[in-house]
């Protein structure tokens, strides 16, 4: 069995595949604090959020890496804003992890954020789609 | 201190005419997100990342299986060496803006892999 579902079965959204509820950050946070959300949930990617918990961007581990080596966290108030990339791709609920997975490659991001109504609500990222080919390909 | 002291080694490997289902069962099989992929011979033709694999099937719908590796790898990979400093090497990662980078011999034989994060864990201690 491999990954592409027969073409009778409904396309999978990303609501059915997310991350409920990932960890977010707020752009004026501490380098540290960056630090220890990541490893204490073990992830790789943070929403970053104004202070009204809209979506701005989204940190990755190498954007915080990247960061280190360059010397960015020295300023660690502008650190968060001054380390984010790119502009997040931002999807809905009701996305089918086909669209998502398009324009994820399209941008080169290794992840997408889910919104609803203005707020973060899941998270979908390369390592989940990772998973979901090896899954389905499973006997 | 010099890359060899911090790499992961073995370097995760992968033929480049395998296909992309076996290499994502490789990845979670290891747990990485990273594979150096190998001419017959051994030697580094590209890398292929979990994005590189996953994103083209899910996007494309195509069958993993009817894929193979040379299709979506990044050919001619920077690589860098086990005797390289970590200054030398976080460097070349900050240029090419990689944040991963295969370790291979002279003979372009993968030997390891060392990533922005095991340069950060390694120095921590001396920037505090």
């Amino acid at each position: 069995m491999v990954w592409s579902p027969p073409p009778s079965a409904r396309p999978l959204t990303i609501a059915e595949v997310m991350k409920v509820a990932p960890p977010t950050i707020r752009a004026d946070a501490h380098f540290a604090v960056a630090h220890a959300l990541m490893s204490g949930h073990g992830v790789r990617h943070l929403p970053v959020l104004d202070e009204e918990r809209r979506l701005i961007g989204v940190l990755s581990h190498d954007d915080l890496y990247t960061a280190e080596a360059t010397d960015t966290a020295r300023a660690p108030v502008d650190f968060i804003a001054a380390a984010l990339s790119a502009p997040p791709c931002a999807v809905a609920p009701g996305d089918l992890v086909t669209d998502v997975a398009r324009e994820m490659s399209a941008r080169g991001l290794e992840c997408a954020v889910v919104v609803d109504r203005g707020q973060v609500v899941g998270l979908f990222t390369a390592s989940d789609s990772l998973a979901l080919l090896t899954d389905r390909a499973a006997p | 201190m010099k890359c060899m002291e911090i790499m992961s080694a073995p370097a995760r490997t992968v033929r480049a005419e395998e296909d992309v289902l076996f290499a994502a069962c490789l990845m979670r099989e290891h747990s990485v997100g990273f594979l150096a992929v190998c001419d017959a011979e051994g030697r580094l033709v590209g890398v292929v990342t979990e994005r590189d694999l996953a994103l083209r099937v899910c996007a494309e719908n195509e069958e993993a299986k009817d894929i193979s590796i040379s299709d979506v790898m990044t050919p001619h990979a920077i690589t860098c060496r086990p005797t390289h400093s970590i200054g030398e090497v976080k460097r070349q990662m900050l240029l090419h803006h990689h944040s991963v980078l295969a370790v291979a011999d002279d003979d372009e034989r993968p030997l390891g892999v060392i990533s922005l994060r095991d340069i950060f864990e390694a120095t921590a201690g001396e920037a505090s």
